[in-house]
């Protein structure tokens, strides 16, 4: 026979059938009428290319399947194993899933903004702290977040908070089916607990890793839609494309975190320890001046920006002059500007 | 404190001229819908916006004065028929109401260097 080419060999059955043995380990039934007939069926074989391998789960299989498939738990003969269950032989687990006990790993909770800018505590005065990777990021940079996993994260959270809180009720209609969803519903229960236990214990520290995290997720978003705006030629321009831009990221950021501010019932003004665009007087000198940072928690002044502030600027000088006595600025910047676009800054001399 | 999962919660009003200039400037980025999908802790879209900018600048009347106070309901009314008209940003309409908010807002401005210099003065 020809393909009008190349001559192609006429193959005996059983050169074809041994020939696709030697490729595939597997024989070729060239009698369809003893399929009939009971024979040994081994179920065993390496998924990836089909050859008779050890059974699972023993030492030399190297897959996490337990020998109880064997005997009666075996796959019948022509009913096919789940692909999805079987594993590569070289598969081992990732060693870091495995912290945080029987649930999976333990997502990041940092409670106070130290834990989120390692170092922040011993750093000399006037380092610049640059945000841990992940440290406002649930899943991590394998995104390993799971249904089980946030359900288990959810309801750790209402308990924490009804240790704090004891009227929290919390109806919920069921887990969120999307990742993002997850996400929101984690971060409004850390919120939560953040305004309870300010409200309650006065504790400032889970608050300010949250008014952070909500700032940084305001900020990014705001600048997404902050360029769009300004292409569309919408942004008024005093100085320069980041100075238009920012000057939108303030106003939009400073609103959202006063309505976060209301929504928790965390009262904020003057006065307050908790403060939305309010002037930070410093009466240390003969003539009273002042800052307004954009956001203050307890000693913590944040500030939104585009541009990279330093420890110099007489901006965040004013920030440790004033009389709130701030032991660091967080400078939040957007994170489509690049890693490390968020950091703190350590009071001088503490 | 409110309950977590109250979505029934009071709409957002601004309370003095900074708040409602930060509000124009959110809205100018998330106009027309004026939901930037946050969380659902917070309940946005284009009514309860307007609901509040309106009542905001209620609660300002006195302090801007009842000329500047009805140029600004008139604009803020102008700006929600412009974005009605177009949901989808497409047809320009919307356009048109983001160049209203910057308006509105040079008018807030000015009711803010106003009551700073009569504060210095």
């Amino acid at each position: 026979m020809t393909n009008g080419l190349i001559p192609i060999a006429r193959k005996s059955l059983h050169a074809h059938a041994f020939e696709h043995y030697l490729r595939t380990g597997r024989r070729i039934d060239l009698q369809p009428r003893r399929a009939a007939i009971a024979r040994k069926f081994n179920p065993y074989h390496d998924p990836d290319n089909g050859q008779f391998t050890f059974a699972p789960g023993g030492r030399r299989s190297g897959t996490s399947r337990r020998s109880s498939q064997r005997g009666s738990d075996a796959p019948k003969p022509g009913v096919s194993a789940n692909p999805a269950k079987l594993l590569l032989a070289q598969y081992r687990p990732n060693p870091r899933a495995r912290i945080g006990g029987n649930r999976g790993p333990a997502l990041n909770d940092p409670m106070t903004l130290e834990r989120a800018f390692p170092g922040l505590r011993n750093a000399p005065g006037s380092s610049i702290i640059a945000l841990a990777d992940n440290a406002l990021d649930i899943t991590g940079p394998s995104r390993r977040l799971t249904t089980e996993l946030a359900d288990a994260e959810v309801k750790s959270l209402i308990v924490q908070i009804k240790r704090v809180d004891a009227q929290f009720h919390y109806d919920r209609l069921g887990a969120p089916a999307t990742l993002e969803g997850q996400i929101n519903e984690i971060n409004d229960l850390r919120m939560y607990r953040a305004a309870a236990r300010y409200n309650k214990l006065k504790d400032q520290g889970p608050l300010q890793v949250e008014v952070l995290r909500q700032m940084q997720k305001s900020v990014d978003r705001a600048y997404a839609e902050g360029v769009k705006r300004f292409d569309a030629g919408l942004l008024k321009i005093n100085l320069s494309r980041d100075e238009a831009i920012g000057n939108f990221i303030d106003r939009t950021v400073k609103l959202e975190m006063q309505r976060l501010f209301d929504r928790f019932g965390i009262e904020h003004g003057t006065g307050r320890q908790v403060r939305v665009g309010g002037r930070e007087y410093d009466t240390s000198g003969t003539g009273r001046t002042y800052r307004i940072p954009d956001v203050r928690v307890g000693k913590m002044a944040y500030d939104m920006t585009t541009e990279r502030k330093l420890p110099s600027k007489p901006q965040i000088r004013g920030f440790f002059r004033a009389d709130f006595g701030a032991d660091s600025a967080v400078i939040v910047r957007p994170s489509q500007l690049g890693r490390g676009s968020t950091y703190a800054i350590k009071k001088p001399g503490k | 404190m409110p309950k977590i999962e109250d979505r029934k919660k009071l709409p957002f009003v601004p309370k003095d001229l900074d708040t409602i200039y930060d509000l124009l400037g959110w809205m100018m980025l998330y106009a027309p819908k004026c939901d930037p999908g946050m969380s659902w802790v917070f309940e946005d879209n284009i009514d309860l916006t307007f609901f509040g900018l309106n009542e905001g600048l209620k609660v300002v009347r006195r302090e801007i004065g009842e000329e500047v106070y009805a140029r600004l309901a008139a604009m803020s009314q102008q700006m929600r028929a412009h974005f009605d008209s177009d949901p989808e940003d497409k047809n320009g309409g919307c356009h048109k109401g983001r160049i209203l908010i910057n308006q509105m807002s040079d008018i807030v401005e000015d009711c803010l260097r106003r009551r700073a210099s009569r504060t210095a003065g």
